[in-house]
């Protein structure tokens, strides 16, 4: 197909997402698949680069939490509709890194938690949720079924950090090489570093770039 | 001159001076280290008047702060209002309005017997207690929660966002049926005795300043002009964007999160029209720090133009003592000081 029609095609879906269309975005999508354009080239080059501009926009402030928010269920809703035709092969850029995430014990916070999963899962992580108020117990659970490269722990409330430190605590116990990624609007830097975490990221976006580092270090490793 | 402790904090959420830096440190719900002292603890203290008043109190006893600040969580005005509450058997954990997405509106739709609701009796009795047992040392200040955030509790979070732009009347009408819930439980709370009350919102945070000055500034306006008594609006995080629009909103005093807003953007924004509380941080340092980065900070925020010094946000059960006194000792330098 012709590179330009391709071209028009990913700014339409770039365009969708940025503008919450959800009223558009069934059709855009089959009609990217109705051009042979590659479902996986389609969420990276059109849903993905979307919602890196949103998360622009957002860091300029000229978007909120509500933009952010509509943008994300028409990500999503593509993708959706994108998925049945993604075809599994070798050149697949999945990363075949497992990011397990929750929010801790004591704190129900779920959009932030939940716009890392999205972005994770956008960066080509594999991603398995455990919800909110997750006490060490389940995460340990879900540790021991294997595949589990990062754990990544979400807080909001100055309250619960502690709470946050116990479970990482508890988990390196039994799983001491495991890595860690801390967010959420109580934490910083330097008290990531106290929970005893191997990543902090300030947004979503950070939070991608974080875990490839750390998946690239494990890698390596 | 010295004012009381009321008097002073009267004074200067009325816009007046006292001529000395207050040894007022508002926004402290007890922490471990006050329960144990007081040998009460949450979750008992969360629903039971005399034990929240004993807990309150410890802030002026023990902290010497003159301000006592009830309840201890964010949960009053939904659960009133039948949501679901987590209350867990833990000193440390607050209680929680269990995560929700209802399209029923009838639940906004009470009368004034809604304040027998819930915990709405236990608070304004504890605060009558305060009042009676005081005898006027301390202020008493009570939270309550700003219209957004209750509404993102009492609706949801992802749909009272979402309706701000897709379904802006359903919003409005949500805004405005809480704003009044909101207004009835704070004159209970005056009636009741208390001096002044701060309004969280925290998830404003979240909006636009179109967003924030549309639909939000009405419902601030309404509520800070039908309360008498002075009110004051602690928001967390970074709320750079809308402190141009916080000076019309007729709140007496705005409580601020640093390092997450510089002081010196909240001074130029507010330009004297409201008086700036804040914000010693309460992880870096009241949480993880030691007494020494808690006098420095305190100082630096009092020098750098500060009218009342408070934590910047709730502090961690688990913050020491030592730690949270010393805000009260870097006034008590300043002030030294300054003669």
């Amino acid at each position: 197909m012709k590179d330009a029609r391709k071209k028009e095609i990913f700014e339409l879906l770039i365009k969708a997402v940025v503008e919450y269309d959800e009223e558009s975005i069934d059709e855009l999508c089959r009609s990217a698949v109705e051009n042979q354009i590659d479902p996986q080239e389609a969420i990276q080059n059109g849903l993905s680069r979307g919602m890196h501009k949103v998360g622009e926009l957002y860091d300029r402030q000229e978007f909120g939490i509500p933009e952010v928010l509509l943008c994300a269920d028409v990500f999503t809703r593509g993708a959706e509709v994108l998925k049945p035709f993604i075809q599994e092969t070798a050149s697949s850029e999945k990363l075949k890194c497992t990011v397990l995430i929750g929010t801790v014990e004591g704190d129900i916070h779920s959009i932030g938690k939940n716009m890392v999963k999205f972005m994770l899962g956008v960066g080509g992580f594999n991603v398995f949720d455990l919800g909110e108020d997750v006490p060490a117990q389940h995460f340990i659970d879900r540790i021991k079924q294997g595949n589990v490269d990062i754990v990544a722990l979400s807080t909001m409330m100055t309250t619960t950090l502690a709470s946050m430190k116990s479970i990482i605590d508890e988990i390196k116990i039994l799983f001491p090489d495991m890595k860690f990624m801390v967010g959420g609007a109580s934490l910083t830097n330097e008290s990531a570093e106290k929970v005893g975490a191997d990543g902090y990221a300030e947004n979503a976006t950070a939070a991608v770039k974080k875990a490839k580092q750390i998946a690239g270090a494990l890698k390596a490793g | 001159m010295h004012y009381s402790p009321r008097k002073e904090l009267y004074t200067l959420l009325r816009g007046g001076e006292i001529g000395y830096f207050p040894r007022i440190i508002p926004i402290n719900p007890p922490f471990v280290d006050l329960m144990k002292a007081a040998d009460v603890f949450w979750p008992e203290a969360h629903k039971n008047s005399t034990l929240m008043a004993k807990l309150a109190a410890t802030c002026d006893e023990i902290l010497n702060f003159r301000v006592m600040n009830v309840p201890f969580d964010m949960t009053v005005e939904a659960e009133a209002l039948g949501r679901e509450i987590v209350y867990k058997d833990s000193i440390t954990a607050t209680p929680q309005v269990k995560e929700c997405s209802s399209d029923d509106l009838s639940i906004l739709e009470f009368g004034n017997e809604i304040m027998t609701k819930g915990r709405f009796p236990v608070v304004a009795r504890a605060i009558k207690l305060l009042c009676e047992e005081n005898k006027s040392k301390a202020s008493v200040v009570p939270f309550i929660e700003g219209p957004f955030t209750l509404a993102c509790l009492v609706i949801g979070i992802n749909a009272m966002y979402k309706a701000m732009i897709k379904d802006r009347a359903k919003a409005q009408y949500v805004l405005e049926r809480l704003t009044d819930l909101s207004i009835l439980y704070a004159q209970t709370l005056c009636a009741s005795g208390a001096d002044s009350i701060i309004v969280l919102d925290p998830n404003v945070m979240g909006l636009t300043v179109k967003q924030f000055t549309e639909m939000i500034r009405p419902v601030y306006q309404k509520l800070t002009q039908t309360i008498q008594s002075p009110l004051i609006l602690h928001i967390c995080g970074n709320v750079s964007p809308l402190l141009g629009v916080l000076c019309s909103t007729g709140f007496s005093a705005f409580s601020f999160d640093y390092p997450a807003v510089p002081i010196q953007s909240v001074k130029n924004a507010l330009d004297g029209k409201m008086k700036i509380i804040g914000s010693v941080p309460t992880i870096t340092h009241l949480l993880n720090g030691t007494k020494e980065d808690v006098l420095q900070i305190s100082l630096q925020l009092i020098e750098e133009g500060v009218d009342i010094l408070a934590p910047s946000c709730f502090v961690a059960p688990e913050t020491p003592l030592e730690n949270v006194k010393a805000m009260g000792e870097a006034i008590d330098i300043w002030n030294r000081k300054r003669g």
